[in-house]
């Protein structure tokens, strides 16, 4: 969606027409992610009483946080990110809001094909986030709206 | 950060206390795993049965510890909780680690000990 979109589809899109289940601003750095994240996950719990949902919640949620601290924020020292999640019908939607830098081409990245079988001292350490997400979310989207980048994204409970 | 080590004559046993290895204690993780390994010449095994999560950043420096073992020295896991279990297979790095139910089964194996 371009810059300026209709309010309706923007609102719409990062979620403004519903109440979220929990929705948290804190400063973008690594030890506030972490207070977030250990904030947020009793909460899910509550919401859906499945325990493996809720470790994928962690997991993706870390990843993508992270990823704004260290890309989005990079020149950025007082940023800060909101993290809304939405109690759905066998799963939980989360919307996740910066105003740093926007992805390149406004694409989500890749995930990154590392070679494994390369010598010890080549393994990657690093690169894996987006194959993370990517591997454990649905409907996974991204928009640029008026300065902002909104990531959006579900967790499919794990029973039925 | 919060590790044990025990050294036996034919391999080490590095124990995580933490329940965390994330971006907040990765760095710290890697200069305690250096210190802890700098005595010592054998294989060793980090026990992660205390630690209920590891993120890409987590991940990033247990590769970079084994790196710093050398070839010579294996760095094994064991103890694997669920989501630490899933961020290696998702990643497909549990084909580059030898895994162990726990540092008891690496002990009864000379597996372990070898590279």
């Amino acid at each position: 969606m371009p810059e300026g979109a209709s309010v309706d589809r923007v609102h719409s899109f990062s979620g403004l027409h519903r109440t979220p289940s929990i929705c948290l601003t804190f400063p973008a750095t690594q030890n506030a992610v972490r207070s977030a994240l250990a904030s947020i996950t009793p909460s899910l719990r509550t919401l859906c009483a499945d325990e493996a949902m809720v470790g994928t919640a962690e997991l993706v949620l870390a990843e993508a946080t992270n990823n704004i601290v260290e890309h989005a924020y990079v020149e950025v020292d007082d940023g800060t990110i909101t993290l809304s999640c939405f109690k759905e019908p066998g799963r939980i939607g989360f919307v996740i809001k910066d105003r740093g830098k926007n992805f390149p081409n406004y694409e989500i990245p890749p995930k990154k094909n590392h070679d494994l079988n390369a010598e010890p001292n080549a393994l990657p350490e690093g690169g894996f986030g987006w194959g993370l997400i990517r591997d454990l979310t649905t409907s996974l989207e991204y928009r640029r709206i008026n300065g902002q980048s909104i990531l959006r994204f579900s967790i499919p409970s794990t029973t039925p | 950060m919060k590790m044990t080590s025990e050294i036996t004559s034919d391999l080490q046993i590095i124990t995580v206390l933490e329940k965390r290895i994330d971006g907040v204690a990765a760095i710290q993780f890697k200069n305690d795993v250096r210190e802890l390994t700098a005595e010592g010449d054998t294989a060793a095994i980090l026990d992660l049965s205390n630690v209920d999560f590891v993120d890409s950043s987590g991940l990033g420096a247990i590769v970079a510890a084994m790196k710093l073992l050398g070839t010579d020295r294996p760095l094994h896991l064991a103890g694997l909780t669920p989501i630490v279990s899933k961020v290696f297979a998702l990643t497909r790095m549990e084909r580059v680690f030898k895994i162990f139910k726990t540092p008891l089964e690496a002990l009864k194996t000379n597996e372990a000990k070898s590279a």
